[in-house]
């Protein structure tokens, strides 16, 4: 497991496959030094675009309910989170899709970026 | 070469500021270049205290501002180094008793006379640090190596570049290497993934800072602790002198190895 997913997974930021070691562990086998440049990276990224972890909430309850007219989607499966990447940060959100055709769920990424 | 108006800031308060004021304004001022620190914290004022010249007081710049005095009557001259001179503000005043427009007319002012005006920014992102930082080009950054304090040098950081002061430079101050090494604590390049920004100096945290606060002696006056060499590295890199950074985790030379050295010894 790569530091940046065991960051991301520690933050609650990962993916949904993201909880093959419970928290507690994690915790304590990251050091402090690591947590805190992890917490940063996040806080950061929601202060650069003025949007927190709450109205990041509300916003993917809006766009579910503009992509369920579209797609067949699996809410809880959903996972959006900022990053930054050389002074611009982009809103990540991978969305796996149910495929119509009955063949195993492709996942779709989409991405959107604004410099900071 | 022209004169560089740099003002001294942070988002989070308590991080060094006034310190790094007085150390690099001092060092600027021994390698030969005429120095003007001014305190551009009103209310708070500390920038005098720290440099030890607070008995020499007479006019403050909010006496130049309310046309009780001339600005020159406001400076004082630094009797230990050559070139060094401060300018106290107001204790008893608030924030308000400075405005932008004031500032931006009191560095011009100082433009005239010093190679460098040095300001120390009161911590924050209010009318104090607007103003204090109103007259200045160019900006360093203090933070230390803790979430809070870098979190809000990133804010500070975007206000500075929204104000168009370039270059805007970062100072990790009160690195403690021994933590870093354990992972206890943010290295500098975690600090620098975050905010993506130059760096211009790294600090350690040192007993000696607070030894020279109690002295009202600016370290790089004289002394070789590691704070002071840093400071006098930062002074250097700010007059374009390409300095390589200190490897704080190098066991710091002891007493003995010292006077061997000063002996010609060290081979
Ligand atoms: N490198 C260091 N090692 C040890 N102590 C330090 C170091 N740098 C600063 N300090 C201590 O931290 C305290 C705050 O420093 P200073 O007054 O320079 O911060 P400041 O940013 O100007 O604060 P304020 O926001 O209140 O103006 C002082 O007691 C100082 O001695
Ligand atoms: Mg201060």
């Amino acid at each position: 497991m790569s530091i940046k997913s065991i960051i991301s997974s520690l933050l609650g930021t990962g993916g949904a496959h993201s909880k093959d070691i419970s928290p507690e562990k994690q915790l304590k086998d990251v050091s402090s030094g690591k947590q805190a440049k992890g917490r940063l990276a996040f806080i950061i990224a929601h202060d650069r675009v003025d949007i927190g972890p709450g109205k990041m909430d509300q916003m993917k309850k809006d766009m579910i309910e503009v992509l369920k007219k579209y797609f067949d989607i699996n809410e809880s499966q959903i996972d959006l989170k900022l990053e930054n990447e050389e002074g611009s940060t982009a809103l990540l959100a991978t969305i796996p899709i149910n495929s119509v055709l009955g063949r195993n769920g492709r996942t779709a990424r989409s991405e959107c970026s604004s410099r900071k | 070469m022209a004169p560089r108006v740099i003002v001294v800031t942070s988002g989070k308060g308590g991080v060094g500021k006034t310190t790094a004021t007085a150390n690099i304004a001092a060092a600027l001022a021994i390698s030969g270049n005429k120095v003007v620190a001014v305190d551009g914290d009103v209310g708070l004022r500390n920038l005098d205290v720290i440099m030890g010249l607070e008995n020499r007081i007479v006019y403050t710049l909010v006496d130049a501002l309310e046309g009780n005095c001339r600005l020159n009557q406001t400076l004082i001259k630094d009797k230990r180094v050559d070139n060094l001179f401060m300018i106290p503000t107001a204790q008893s005043k608030t924030k308000d008793a400075v405005t932008s427009d004031q500032m931006v007319n009191v560095c011009a002012e100082l433009r005239k006379d010093f190679d460098f005006v040095l300001i120390d920014s009161p911590a924050g992102i209010e009318a104090g640090f607007r103003n204090a930082a109103a007259g200045a080009d160019e900006a360093l950054v203090i933070t230390t190596p803790e979430v809070s304090a870098v979190r809000d040098a990133d804010r500070i950081i975007g206000l500075l570049e929204s104000m168009e002061k370039s270059p805007i430079f970062l100072v990790v101050n009160r690195i403690r290497p021994q933590m870093v090494k354990r992972g206890d604590m943010l290295g500098v390049s975690d600090v620098l993934d975050i905010l993506q920004i130059g760096l211009i100096g790294m600090i350690p945290d040192d007993e000696n800072v607070v030894k020279s606060a109690n002295e009202g002696k600016p370290l790089t006056f004289g002394d070789e602790s590691r704070a002071s060499v840093a400071f006098k590295n930062i002074a250097a890199r700010i007059t374009g002198e390409n300095i390589p950074f200190m490897n704080l985790e190098a066991p710091q030379k002891g007493f003995f190895a010292r006077i061997r050295d000063a002996f010609g010894g060290g081979r």
